[in-house]
């Protein structure tokens, strides 16, 4: 029997993503596993992949994962076609415009060159999008750009950079990936592991009103009586 | 990029459905590939009892079972149940609703490498296409796209 392969980010949503899954009641690569150099572990039937973030929805898009866990500001980037079946709800944040106070548009920094130009089109600005690999909001700070967009958790970053908020960008959340071939090729066994995912989620809920498709859904149709 | 394919024409009953998946997925397997077949009869997509579980977020979903379905479309229940029966390692989707090709009138399926998860061929039942060209006659068929098989 094949083995059923998630791609899984790296960094900072690693370990409440592998949370979610052994609290769904998954096999998960143990801590000293994890401790080795291996990035591939095969465990149940599945088989775990660790990539840097930007790089799942790459793996599943082009079919050599068939789940992932990804940001949403990655699934955007990458321009991942991939069915967002379940929104986590830890990880979430909010990708903003920043700038100095009194700043004129005139460029803008990001890690997110694609999010941007669509984010600039939108709101008809015209501004020369610089793309940056990280620490982008350094590039205000010292006027390398008159603004950037990035992901801002506390605002702390902001805060002690003395920049402002100017206007939000996309609300941004981890999502449960599933390459649209895989969703037909493998349907059982993916649905089982959208419904585990979907009832971790469901049962968690922080308060923030975490709207999951699948979970709900199925949940309604059992209170359906069916 | 070349296409191979078979149909049966003339012919609109389930053992011709049947016939067609197993020719269709033998000769996956003539090619060493296990097949995965994910099938569906879209007569039933409009139906408010599968629609009615279609997710939010664009996910196509349903609940649906055989069983829902059968009393708002019997023919197509019982030959999906003959199906299912013949063929208990595939997989039935009932959700497998977006088809933008409007010619199929009932058997919708879809072959994949299991592996892989690379679609090889794909079919179904047309019964309304001889018609417009001239000729009324129910057809189910499937085709092959060759550069898949590579």
């Amino acid at each position: 029997m094949n083995l059923l392969r998630i791609a899984l980010p790296k960094g900072r949503l690693q370990n409440e993503t592998l949370a979610v899954f052994a609290a769904a009641g998954y096999d998960i690569p143990t801590e000293s596993d994890l401790g080795t150099r291996r990035l591939v572990f095969v465990r149940d039937g599945v088989e775990w992949i660790f990539v840097k973030d930007a790089d799942v929805p790459v793996y599943v898009e082009h079919g050599a994962a068939d789940l992932g866990v990804a940001g949403f500001d990655q699934i955007l980037e990458q321009e991942c076609s991939a069915y967002q079946t379940v929104e986590f709800s830890f990880g979430r944040c909010r990708m903003m415009l920043i700038a100095r106070p009194g700043a004129v548009l005139s460029k803008v920094a990001t890690k997110y060159p694609r999010i941007a130009r669509q984010y600039l089109e939108a709101r008809q600005l015209r501004a020369e999008v610089v793309a940056l690999a990280g620490s982008v909001e350094l590039a205000a700070v010292l006027d390398l750009t008159s603004h950037v967009i990035d992901l801002v958790e506390t605002g702390e970053t902001v805060r002690v950079h003395q920049l402002e908020i100017q206007d939000l960008v996309a609300e941004i959340s981890p999502r449960l990936i599933v390459g649209r071939h895989a969703y037909r090729a493998d349907g059982k066994r993916i649905r089982e592991m959208i419904s585990r995912i979907g009832d971790v989620v469901l049962s968690r809920k922080d308060g923030e009103g975490t709207q999951v498709a699948q979970a709900e859904i199925l949940r309604s149709a059992q209170d359906d009586g069916r | 990029m070349f296409q191979i394919g078979a149909e049966i024409i003339g012919d609109d009953s389930a053992a011709a459905d049947i016939e067609i998946l197993r020719l269709a997925s033998d000769l996956v397997r003539e090619f060493g590939v296990r097949p995965m077949v994910a099938y569906t009869d879209l007569s039933v997509r409009a139906l408010p009892v599968v629609i009615a579980k279609r997710t939010t977020n664009g996910v196509p979903s349903t609940t649906a079972t055989l069983d829902d379905i059968a009393p708002f479309a019997p023919e197509a229940a019982d030959r999906l149940a003959e199906i299912a029966a013949a063929f208990p390692q595939f997989e039935l989707q009932l959700d497998d609703f977006d088809e933008s090709n409007t010619y199929y009138t009932g058997l919708r399926f879809r072959i994949y490498d299991g592996t892989s998860r690379t679609k090889l061929a794909q079919g179904g039942r047309y019964d309304k296409l001889y018609a417009t060209f001239g000729t009324s006659a129910p057809a189910v068929g499937f085709t092959f796209t060759i550069d898949d098989l590579d």
